[in-house]
């Protein structure tokens, strides 16, 4: 665990959303909810966590206090905000800066105000999960991106696959208990490659209103053999928005300086906006998500 | 870990950066709202509770306002005009009370009826029951009786079987007499035709002979008449023939009483000892299963015959001193060349112990059975030729012509019986001489009489023509 910055990943762990929850009035009067819309919950929740982690807290809150004749399953339960459902297997901080950054339906100031929906699941938007299993669905999905993100750096998934069933489990059981010894105990696992770079960075761009993007993004220039930077991948990637700054190799240092004097749209990273000159490798291991992923939403 | 690991440089700016950005965020997003949303939620506790509280005192205020309802009803002149309705109810109710009453004595009266009726129908009852356990004993005895008729019947039937299969038997036999019967007439027609012929060539002799005869008469009157003075013949040889002759009928009897000889040969007892015709030879059968030859004259074993399963009971030889048979207790007899010592035949057929057997002159043996049967077996042909049924176990035969067609039989029922055995017909049952069973039957070597032995310790000699008892010897 030399490699990782603890510090940061200490602050990443905890980095927590404001959230303002409340009840859709449709829902509500279908439900026989009463004095609905005196209630929001008010919840800081994990930027590492996931929506359906939090959905039979919400509930819970909704029945005792507007006595929400509500008796499905969890997996019903839904989000929405601005009229748009929440992809509830995207974590939350990715969730929260997408949508910060989407102008067209800006959100508004913290806390973020979201409603909840007890029915009519917007199947054709969102993947439908079978009743009963919310956690057990979204723990998969956690685990399908933690392995593709393995494929991507080495070209097979075998370090996850060569996990014990128990770190398999304790990788998930820990997210949900919130446990930065424990994730880290066997993400760093996952981390350690022998003696190569990682083939791909596993990353994902997000701008509104346009397609996710995700290309195989190489972690050093072959010719030069240097790690490449943010700044080089998002300006071959998205030219229109970040120029390839031509003296931008001169040193680290400077690009502090260098992002003063861009223009460029601005790239979205836990809340924060991401140097560019970071060298990407060091950004992947130690600033992803607990799914290994680098989900970068673009601002422009 | 490697050197393709891009380590944290603290101090870099771009490291610096992040941490103070993401300090900021914190601040921002995190640390502004954590004590707003913990207090919230505390007021929302509060507030719950107290929603509750509320509910729950307005629950109380309802119920003292129904309790102070009841307490001015109770007050008003309304409750005297109730209080005389419910006297007016009690009324009524012990009228209704004491008509209760009388239904009840009524009741009672009934019920004592009814006591006395149980009652007799318990008397009743009792007596049935009785009738019942006699009635079952009943049918127990006659259901005993049922079992007994039936195994009799069982037993009837096991019998009617063995009737039956005998009866088989004399049927197969009977088709087999008619075969013979064929066979005889048509000898006894050749014999007839060869009798006229040899009665005439007879007359033809007689008639020569008398001719020669009437020659010779002529002849010795003629000599009689010549030799008129010749002197008388004496008569004196003849007379000394006389006195010879009968000096030869007296022969002399003694009874032994020192023993010449002592053989031992046999494991086990003896059962029976038996001289050949020629009196070579002398032959004993025992207990262990063996028959054993002797010379008769030196006392020298002279061979040892086994074969038998189990005790020899009794031996006999054949005329020509050739073969000698035991008869043994396995159902079988058996016969060996005497010269040989070689088994020839092995009679199997009865189904209880042979007890005797003995050679006729025509090549048969006759053999006596505790299978009550005795049965003539054809030597030249080696199996059973004829079965008779004798009713009793048979203990000892005797031959009462050289060619066995007349026997008789000495039985377990104190009786000794004469047979034919061609027609196989009882000549006579000859009853009531011995109080005991007949344990031997023999011929008198020259007069028609024959002895036995029985159980009841006589011996006894039996006129043939007469079937009475000559002399009893005890």
């Amino acid at each position: 665990m030399q490699h990782i910055d603890s510090p940061v990943a200490q602050k990443l762990w905890d980095g927590q959303v404001p959230l303002r929850i409340s009840l859709h009035p449709q829902d509500a009067s279908a439900l026989n909810a009463s004095n609905y819309s005196c209630f929001s919950q008010y919840l800081s929740v994990h930027r590492f966590s996931y929506l359906p982690l939090i959905a039979s807290e919400v509930r819970r809150f909704f029945v005792e206090n507007t006595n929400l004749g509500f008796s499905g399953s969890d997996a019903e339960v839904w989000f929405e905000c601005q009229g748009i459902p929440l992809k509830w297997h995207y974590p939350v901080g990715l969730l929260c800066d997408y949508q910060m950054a989407d102008i067209d339906h800006s959100a508004g100031p913290l806390p973020w105000h979201i409603t909840v929906h007890f029915l009519n699941f917007p199947a054709d938007k969102l993947i439908r999960v079978s009743p009963d299993s919310s956690i057990p669905s979204i723990r998969d999905a956690f685990m399908s991106m933690v392995k593709e993100a393995d494929f991507m750096r080495h070209g097979t998934i075998k370090k996850v696959m060569g996990l014990s069933k128990q770190d398999q489990t304790q990788l998930w059981d820990s997210l949900v208990s919130h446990s930065f010894e424990e994730f880290w105990h066997v993400n760093s696992q996952l981390l350690v490659s022998e003696n190569t770079w990682p083939r791909y960075v596993p990353l994902r761009i997000y701008v509104p209103g346009l397609p996710v993007i995700q290309e195989p993004i190489p972690s050093i220039d072959e010719e030069t053999d240097q790690p490449y930077t943010l700044r080089h991948v998002l300006a071959s990637v998205l030219p229109q928005y970040f120029k390839p700054r031509a003296d931008g190799d001169a040193s680290r240092r400077g690009s502090v300086d260098s992002m003063k004097r861009a223009p460029d749209a601005v790239a979205l990273l836990h809340g924060i906006e991401a140097p560019l000159g970071v060298p990407l490798v060091w950004l992947s291991q130690n600033c992803s998500y607990p799914d290994n992923f680098l989900h970068i939403v673009i601002r422009i | 870990m490697t050197s393709f690991v891009v380590q944290p440089p603290p101090g870099t700016a771009w490291h610096e950066l992040i941490l103070s950005r993401l300090a900021e965020r914190d601040a921002r997003e995190k640390d502004a709202f954590t004590e707003l949303f913990a207090a919230h939620a505390e007021a929302r506790h509060l507030a719950s509770t107290l929603e509750s509280e509320l509910s729950s005192l307005k629950g109380e205020h309802a119920q003292a306002l129904k309790v102070a309802a009841l307490a001015k009803e109770f007050g008003s002149p309304d409750s005297a005009r109730r209080f005389a309705e419910l006297e007016e109810q009690v009324h009524k109710l012990k009228d209704e009370r004491s008509e209760l009453y009388k239904t009840q004595g009524q009741n009672a009266q009934k019920l004592l009826e009814l006591m006395e009726a149980v009652q007799k129908a318990d008397g009743t009852v009792a007596t049935l029951q009785d009738e019942n356990q006699t009635l079952t004993a009943k049918l127990k005895t006659v259901s005993i009786g049922l079992r007994d008729a039936q195994e009799l019947i069982r037993e009837k039937d096991h019998v009617i079987q063995i009737l039956r299969d005998e009866l088989a038997t004399h049927q197969l036999e009977l088709v087999q007499r008619e075969e013979q019967l064929t066979e005889r007439e048509k000898k006894v027609k050749t014999l007839q035709e060869e009798n006229t012929s040899l009665v005439d060539r007879w007359i033809l002799l007689k008639q020569e002979q008398a001719a020669r005869m009437n020659e010779a008469n002529e002849y010795v009157e003629f000599a009689l008449k010549s030799k008129a003075t010749s002197p008388p013949l004496s008569r004196q040889h003849s007379l000394t023939e006389k006195i010879y002759d009968a000096g030869m009928a007296v022969s002399p009897s003694f009874l032994p009483q020192v023993a010449t000889k002592k053989m031992s040969a046999h494991d086990a007892e003896i059962n029976c000892i038996q001289l050949s015709p020629d009196g070579n030879l002398l032959a004993t059968g025992g207990n262990d299963k063996r028959v054993i030859l002797y010379d008769a004259y030196t006392g020298g074993m002279k061979s040892t015959l086994s074969g038998p399963l189990q005790s020899v009971m009794s031996i006999a030889f054949n005329s020509a001193s050739e073969l000698v048979m035991g008869t043994s207790n396995d159902n079988s007899a058996k016969i060996w060349n005497v010269s040989t010592g070689r088994l020839k035949h092995t009679l199997t057929g009865h189904i209880g112990k042979v007890f005797a057997a003995k050679f006729t002159d025509a090549g048969r043996v006759v053999s006596g059975s505790h299978d009550r049967t005795i049965k003539v077996w054809d030597l030249n042909k080696g199996f059973c030729a004829d079965t008779i049924f004798t009713l009793s176990s048979c203990n000892d035969l005797c031959l009462l012509n050289g060619d066995g067609t007349i026997i008789a039989s000495g039985h377990l029922d104190n009786n000794v019986r004469i047979w034919d055995t061609r027609s196989k017909q009882l000549i006579k049952e000859i009853s009531g001489i011995h109080h005991g069973q007949i344990t031997g039957v023999t011929m008198h070597p020259t007069q028609n009489a024959i002895l036995t032995t029985s159980r009841d310790n006589t011996l006894k000699l039996i006129d043939l023509h007469s079937y009475q008892t000559i002399k009893t010897y005890s």
